[in-house]
């Protein structure tokens, strides 16, 4: 199953961004128990990367998360299907070589195997055998190809084969992709002040303002 | 004489047994109100009886599924397979739903005023579906009776494969699925179509499109299988 969170902050100087993820991972958490993470992105554009094998509470104890800000960012909560329970397997999945873009992904890419070996023919590295890992090298490919991240992530539905919600960082931007079956859920809320991305609704933060499911083959993106 | 329950029910300290077991206790008549659900998944499942439920606020996964009788409202948002293989009684929800809205629906009525994710309606084989927004991709799969009528716009390949049942479209169809055919709803379908939505509060749209199948991708001869032939 796996859970999947993200915020983005409409003010460039962010907000309670640790805080804000690790309420909605808490709320997720039902969703998978073999590991959680969050990728926090700062207005300065820098992107750290935090995960474990334990679930959402223990990571937001371990990386005091209550007290970080930041403007924007992801969080998963995992479910192992394929590979092996551990902080290396957990999300997100930062690209081999390129730590500042990093995915959170739902679902199984069933054409992975064949993504990774084009990839390590352009000299990718890859550090763990998980399927995620391969959507984030997929994705640093064609932004260090010079393709604008929305291009990417629309071509990705054509091209990641299999069932997959997920969401990307850089340190300007966000984006989303769900598969043409929309197999795995995903939800957007908006308001002026904030976006927030969540597998359920029960995740995202407070009420009174419009949802929606994220479309079969839809993708969006936030950028600076 | 039989005594009628109304009460609230605090769920904060519930676990999701607790709420369904009393639930299930409920006798027909009773009226009770769900407070503090905090969008749990799997509340009011399987029910039997004509009780009226409502859930302040939001509800998960497969609120009123397979259920048989309860008239269940939410006065929030509801998460995937809301109304899922609905027997008799009715669901309503004042927001948006997630996906499979009643799939394998055989009777009884859903309104969701709000909009739908994907697959709403697929399988259905009875019942009545009234979506005052939008409905997703391959909403209708398969609808072998009942009615889905959409007053927003429709996902792609809507009423795939449909075998019988109505769909009703007041906005844009993205696209049909296979076997599926489109043509203006007739004066009398409109004006029905447009009570149904104003007895359940929604507006109706200026006009509505019939989806109905076009019966090419029947693959048994139904008369012969009748006779047993």
């Amino acid at each position: 199953m796996c859970g999947i969170a993200a915020v983005w902050y409409a003010d460039p100087a962010g907000g309670p961004l640790g805080a804000d993820l690790s309420r909605m991972l808490g709320r997720l958490a039902h969703r998978g128990h073999d590991g959680s993470g969050v990728g926090l992105a700062s207005p300065e554009g820098l992107v750290e990367v935090h995960k474990t094998a334990e679930g959402p509470a223990e990571l937001a104890a371990e990386h005091a998360l209550e007290t970080r800000t930041g403007s924007h960012g992801v969080g998963h909560v995992r479910m192992a299907t394929e590979t092996a329970v551990d902080a290396a397997r957990a999300h997100p999945f930062t690209a081999p070589g390129h730590p500042e873009v990093c995915v959170v992904h739902n679902g199984h890419v069933t054409n992975a195997e064949q993504l990774r070996f084009a990839l390590e023919r352009r000299g990718v590295h890859f550090s763990t055998d998980n399927d995620s890992e391969v959507i984030a090298a997929y994705i640093d490919a064609g932004l260090s190809d010079g393709h604008p991240l929305e291009d990417i992530l629309r071509r990705s539905i054509d091209e990641l084969d299999g069932t997959f919600s997920y969401v990307v960082m850089t340190p300007e931007a966000l984006g989303v992709a769900r598969d043409r079956f929309a197999a795995k859920s995903l939800m957007v809320a908006e308001t002026d002040d904030w976006t927030a991305i969540c597998s359920e609704g029960r995740g995202l933060p407070g009420t009174g303002w419009r949802r929606r499911e994220v479309g079969a083959g839809e993708v969006r993106t936030w950028r600076r | 004489m039989a005594t009628v329950t109304e009460r609230d029910i605090d769920c904060a300290d519930l676990s999701t047994r607790e709420i369904n077991t009393l639930l299930r206790g409920l006798a027909d008549g009773d009226q009770v109100r769900l407070t503090n659900l905090d969008a749990r998944h799997n509340i009011a499942v399987g029910l039997h009886g004509k009780v009226q439920i409502t859930i302040d606020g939001d509800a998960g996964y497969y609120v009123a599924g397979l259920c048989d009788g309860p008239d269940v409202v939410v006065t929030g948002h509801a998460g995937n397979g809301a109304a899922e293989n609905l027997q008799s009684g009715s669901l309503t929800v004042a927001g948006d739903v997630g996906a499979g809205l009643a799939a394998t629906m055989r009777g009884g009525r859903a309104v969701v005023a709000g909009s739908t994710g994907a697959r709403a309606g697929v399988l259905m084989k009875g019942g009545d579906v009234l979506v005052g927004g939008s409905v997703g991709a391959f909403s209708c799969f398969m609808m072998q009776r009942g009615r889905m009528v959409i007053c927003g716009d429709a996902g792609e390949h809507l009423g795939d494969s449909l075998y019988e049942g109505k769909i009703y479209v007041g906005g844009e169809i993205a696209s049909l699925g296979a076997d599926a055919q489109a043509a203006p709803a007739t004066a009398e379908e409109e004006a029905e179509l447009r009570a149904h939505c104003e007895a359940h509060g929604i507006t109706p749209p200026p006009s509505f499109t019939a989806v109905t199948s076009m019966r090419t991708l029947y693959s048994f001869d139904a008369g012969a299988w009748k006779s047993g032939d």
